[in-house]
């Protein structure tokens, strides 16, 4: 430990990568309130104590080595641990003025305002392109044609997928190439129009220039929809991130929030001994 | 790249053990060989009486087979003509009706319980798969003797009818389609349940619009093996459809199948009629082989994607 803040009063090149601090990343406004929340499953907690304002119109990434319960967090935001017999979420979690697990909100409309990228591409198999994007939509009563329609352009657009799938739209969602699957996937998360998106590690079984893309297209998306990325990946928090949030394994092995900043901060001028050892590469 | 240069020395004991193995490798070989020699052995004694099955099957029966004997009912052969044994068309079609309602209805039923299964956590979930696990080791006959002793009297004023048959043959495929619908649910990944509920879709939605169509080859191979199964089944419907000589296309009539004729004429007076018994059992194979050949297909078909 003193070996690390020796370092860092010494340290004058960082081997983090450099983030430029910007301060029109991200407006003052807050998407989602974490005050104090804590996972556990089965009575063992597993994350604890995470408190942070997630700002509308940003990126906000939860960085973290294995184990430290990044994606345990991420999932109560939308409540899918409810699926997990034993599991209990702790604490207060907002969604604009709704509270999510004060009976603010059904959990099915919870899920349409926050949805969600997992780590592996996971469309809809036996549904065609178009399907897969509308079925959000579908699954929350619109029967709208025309909306439906304008759904599936306006979506793929936004995932940028639509110029490489237009012509087969009604092709199967498994005919496409990984990258275009996740793609595919973020359109069907959009297509509901949603206040919050969350990724988890969502380019971690993509190859280097589909991850790119990806990257590239997070900052078109936050335009229009609030992002929390879980990344084990330390420099595509850098890369893609406003806001970034620490977490730990604590010794007795809960995940804990050990540092929120602005990303440029963290990577930059971090307060806390134990982000500058990650961000420096020295564990995790 | 610099060349390596090894430090092994070349000990006494390196070229001992070297020479062993050596020494060893013929023994090996020989075993593996021998071993192999058994389990083909163990192979031909299972497959020769399999064969002369299937091949007798095809002999014996080709020879009674003509467009007579499928497409005429039964007749009893006399002293006179003991030849006269017209043809299986009765049989056919008792077959074809009861079949056709038994799995018509088993199909929701079934499919419907294993979806409930599926869902169904905790001890009842655990009990009833239990139950249906049970049920479909059962003997046969059990069917039948249920609806023999329980059924035939109240619900059918103690006559014969083919729809007593049906109803063995349901529950004897309900638990099979729920069963193969509950382990092709089960095998779809829980990450599609996840993408679906993360879209604010309802667990109903989920099922019937996701976990549903993803099991759907799997639940049909299920169905198509219920299918053979009731085809070939005796047991449950000897007892309780009656003889009947007429092509009865009313389900609620006596009725006659194929397996219940084979049975008949395996204890007929005449040899014509045991040589009969031949001709159904190659229809019988020949059903059976094509609903599997169909079901392979089916899942072949599915893993392609």
């Amino acid at each position: 430990m003193e070996m690390s803040m020796e370092m860092k009063e010494n340290s004058t090149i960082h081997l983090a990568p450099v983030v430029q601090d910007d301060a029109q990343r991200g407006s003052s406004e807050v998407a989602m309130r974490l005050n104090d929340v804590s996972v556990a499953f089965s009575g063992k907690t597993v994350v604890r104590g995470a408190t942070f304002d997630v700002r509308k119109g940003a990126v906000t990434a939860m960085i973290g080595p294995s184990g430290s319960g990044k994606t345990t967090l991420l999932r109560a935001l939308n409540r899918l641990h409810d699926l997990t017999p034993g599991a209990e979420v702790k604490g207060q979690i907002l969604l604009g003025q709704d509270d999510v697990y004060g009976g603010g909100i059904p959990t099915p409309i919870l899920r349409a305002r926050v949805g969600m990228v997992f780590q592996r591409p996971n469309p809809f198999p036996t549904m065609s392109i178009a399907d897969n994007v509308t079925s959000g939509l579908r699954f929350n009563g619109v029967k709208d044609k025309k909306k439906l329609e304008e759904a599936i352009e306006a979506s793929l657009w936004a995932a940028a997928l639509w110029d490489s799938v237009k012509d087969r739209l009604k092709a199967p969602a498994s005919t496409l190439s990984g990258g275009e699957q996740q793609r595919l996937c973020i359109a069907r998360a959009l297509a509901v129009e949603p206040d919050v998106l969350l990724m988890d590690e969502p380019t971690s079984s993509l190859d280097p220039i589909s991850t790119q893309r990806i990257e590239d297209l997070m900052q078109d998306l936050k335009k229009i929809v609030t992002i929390v990325i879980v990344t084990h990946n330390m420099q595509q928090a850098a890369r893609v991130s406003d806001d970034c949030a620490f977490l730990l394994m604590a010794e007795d092995r809960a995940g804990e929030l050990i540092e929120f900043a602005p990303t440029a901060k963290i990577f930059n001028d971090p307060q806390d001994s134990r982000t500058l050892d990650y961000i420096q590469g020295r564990f995790g | 790249m610099t060349t390596m240069t090894s430090n092994m020395p070349e000990t006494d004991s390196r070229l001992d053990l070297q020479q062993l193995m050596r020494q060893k490798y013929r023994r090996r070989v020989i075993v593996g060989n021998v071993i192999l020699a058994f389990v083909m052995a163990a192979l031909v004694v299972a497959l020769i009486p399999l064969l002369s099955i299937v091949i007798s099957v095809i002999d014996r029966g080709s020879k009674v087979l003509s467009t007579a004997f499928l497409t005429q009912v039964q007749q009893d052969p006399f002293a006179f003509d003991p030849y006269a044994i017209g043809g299986i068309w009765n049989a056919i079609v008792g077959s074809l009706v009861m079949d056709g309602i038994a799995i018509g209805a088993a199909i929701p039923l079934g499919i419907f319980s294993g979806v409930i299964l599926s869902d169904a956590k905790g001890k009842i979930g655990t009990t009833i798969h239990r139950i249906f696990d049970v049920m479909i080791g059962l003997p046969s006959i059990l069917f039948g003797l249920f609806v023999f002793f329980v059924l035939l009297g109240p619900v059918f004023n103690n006559a014969y009818s083919g729809m007593a048959g049906v109803i063995a043959l349901t529950l004897m495929s309900i638990p099979l389609i729920a069963v193969a619908t509950e382990s092709a649910i089960s095998a779809v990944p829980p990450t599609l349940n996840e993408a679906g509920l993360a879209l604010g879709a309802l667990p109903s939605r989920v099922m019937w619009n996701i976990k549903l169509p993803a099991a759907r080859p799997a639940i049909l191979t299920g169905v198509l093996l219920a299918l053979s199964r009731a085809v070939g089944e005796t047991a449950p419907v000897l007892f309780v459809i009656g003889q009947s000589r007429e092509a009865n296309w009313n389900p609620a009539a006596e009725q006659s199948s194929l397996p219940t004729l084979t049975f008949q004429y395996l204890q007929g007076f005449f040899p014509s009629q045991r040589e009969a018994a031949w001709g159904i059992a190659l229809i019988l194979m020949t059903v059976v082989f094509l609903v599997n050949l169909t079901s392979r297909i089916i899942s072949a078909r599915s893993q392609r994607g």
